[in-house]
């Protein structure tokens, strides 16, 4: 695998030289899901945007611990590299109705079914982990966040995460809040710190709550591994990432990454989103 | 195909200035909202009386002027934007495949006037390719929710849209307001859409159809600084760049913006 080399290398493969395969993938999100209107978000808080409609669909509530791929429903499905090319994010795009800041990410691991109620340690991928990681396997810069699928309950309570850390230490432990207002609202992901010194996830053995929330709800565990933020200052202006500006350093992206949004909202209207991104191949 | 063999064969194709001009009439569309800024474009184009086949021989082309490759490929190597609004726009670069009218907005029946949307006779399967109402003259200030059914880029007939909406007020009723049509699971392209139905009424007639698609790139020029000179590889503000713009490409432009607006510029072109 070899890195893009320069601009004529980049110029050269864009306009399809060299096997270069360029592909734009242009996205639209609406602020339904399922074809009924999306839940209010809060401002200045994390949303999840997976199973928003548009183009390509919102994708499924996971119902078991599983690798989503870039075959999923919900995932911005690019095509995977030919022969034994790699796939490049050149640049992406995003302008929206809706002002804040999204969040490109490699959705690595899903698990949905989880319970506002339970007090018991919930699975996630269990002390051997089932399924492992099949992408950025060695943890280093995966983000872990809770997913509201279904409204949990208003009492707050504490979160705690058994994981694996990036140097393979198992049983670290990391706590945040869930359930109460603004914790509990269906799409509100909220990232989970790690334990001081870590910098990544390998796996996350379990979570338990402290206390009911109130409500069993539906909420799930995500690990992601960030790409690229993107902010949009206002409505109807667009925020972009160009790497090509940035030469060296043009990401390589996994033939198998599951691309998804989450976004931090400046207002609490639901976003219809239009973006894209160009990816070309070495 | 040919591709630029590198850097300095880019900026060669840079210095030849081919351009496509576009200008507008009037404002378009609403903040935020997705436009068709075409539809004011200068000259005028029609209303479609039917599902109308579009090429760069078309009033709402920028490129009529612009030869299709030779040998070559012809390639986006840039733009000018000049938005009239103090904080910028959002453009997209489309190849309009197809374009239809006649609905009515007041009309909860199954409509089929002046669809199936013609046979595409670009991106011919469909895949990568987008739809979306179009609003010819003003609709309703009711927002209502619509489904349409369309033939997916697999060639599977009758897949209906989840719900969606259309209408409303502040400018989302006018000529050039866009609804793009969310897929259902699986779909990567539209090949046709066959039926718009809407749920309730807007509360006027007004005049909208479907047109269909492919994005090709979009340009960000987030503030007034009165022509904003995009290329490539140099100012960042492009996703799509150097992508192919296929012989007799009814070469366009959407865009969204935070205040409605007149845009004008031109979108820069090079064959390799």
């Amino acid at each position: 695998m070899a890195a893009l080399t320069d601009l004529s290398d980049l110029i050269n493969r864009l306009t399809g030289g060299n096997n270069g395969t360029p592909e734009t993938l242009f996205f639209h999100k609406v602020g339904r899901v399922d074809g009924a209107a999306a839940t209010n978000l809060i401002a200045g808080r994390v949303a999840s945007l997976w199973s928003y409609d548009g183009f390509p669909s919102g994708g499924d509530v996971p119902t078991s611990a599983e690798i989503p791929t870039r075959s999923t429903d919900g995932a911005l499905q690019f095509t995977a590299p030919g022969g034994s090319r790699e796939k490049f994010l050149v640049s992406v795009g995003i302008t929206s109705q809706a002002p804040g800041t999204y969040m490109l990410y490699d959705r690595v691991f899903q698990i949905g079914g989880l319970s506002g109620v339970s007090t018991s340690a919930q699975t996630v991928q269990g002390l051997t982990p089932t399924p492992a990681l099949t992408r950025n396997t060695g943890g280093a810069g995966n983000v872990v966040f809770y997913e509201i699928y279904d409204l949990i309950g208003g009492s707050v309570r504490t979160l705690t995460m058994t994981y694996t850390d990036q140097d393979g230490n198992t049983g670290q432990t990391a706590t945040i809040n869930i359930g109460g207002s603004g914790f509990r609202e269906i799409s509100r992901a909220q990232r989970i710190p790690l334990a001081a010194g870590d910098t990544g996830v390998r796996a996350v053995e379990s979570v338990q709550l402290d206390a009911s929330t109130g409500v069993a709800g539906n909420f799930g565990i995500t690990i992601g591994q960030p790409l690229a933020w993107i902010p949009v200052g206002s409505v109807g202006i667009g925020g972009w990432r160009d790497y090509t500006t940035g030469l060296p350093g043009i990401p390589a992206i996994d033939p198998n990454a599951c691309l998804a949004l989450l976004f931090i909202p400046g207002v609490t209207t639901p976003p219809e989103v239009y973006g894209a991104m160009t990816f070309v191949e070495k | 195909m040919m591709a630029f063999a590198d850097y300095d064969a880019y900026i060669d194709a840079l210095n030849l200035n081919i351009a496509a001009d576009f200008q507008m009439s009037g404002n378009s569309g609403a903040a935020g909202r997705l436009a068709n800024l075409s539809l004011r474009f200068v000259p005028a184009p029609s209303t479609p009386t039917t599902s109308t086949t579009l090429d760069k021989s078309d009033a709402r082309a920028t490129n009529g002027s612009v030869s299709n490759a030779g040998s070559g490929r012809l390639s986006l190597l840039g733009g000018r934007i000049n938005s009239r609004s103090i904080s910028g726009v959002a453009l997209i670069v489309v190849d309009m495949l197809n374009i239809s009218g006649g609905l009515d907005a007041t009309s909860t029946a199954v409509q089929t006037t002046n669809l199936p949307t013609a046979a595409l006779t670009r991106y011919t399967t469909g895949e990568g390719v987008q739809a979306a109402i179009v609003v010819h003259a003003s609709v309703g200030t009711t927002v209502v929710t619509a489904t349409c059914e369309y033939t997916n880029a697999q060639g599977t007939p009758s897949r209906v849209t989840p719900a969606f909406t259309v209408g409303g007020g502040l400018g989302l009723n006018v000529l050039g307001n866009l609804y793009r049509l969310p897929l259902q699971a699986g779909d990567t392209g539209i090949q046709s859409v066959e039926s718009v139905t809407l749920a309730s009424t807007t509360g006027a007639a007004g005049d909208f159809g479907i047109v269909l698609f492919k994005p090709l790139a979009m340009m960000f020029a987030n503030d007034i600084e009165g022509a904003n000179l995009i290329d490539c590889v140099s100012t960042g503000r492009m996703v799509g760049q150097l992508n192919e713009v296929l012989d007799d490409a009814c070469l366009s432009c959407f865009a969204v913006a935070p205040a409605v607006q007149a845009t004008s510029g031109a979108i820069f072109l090079g064959e390799a």
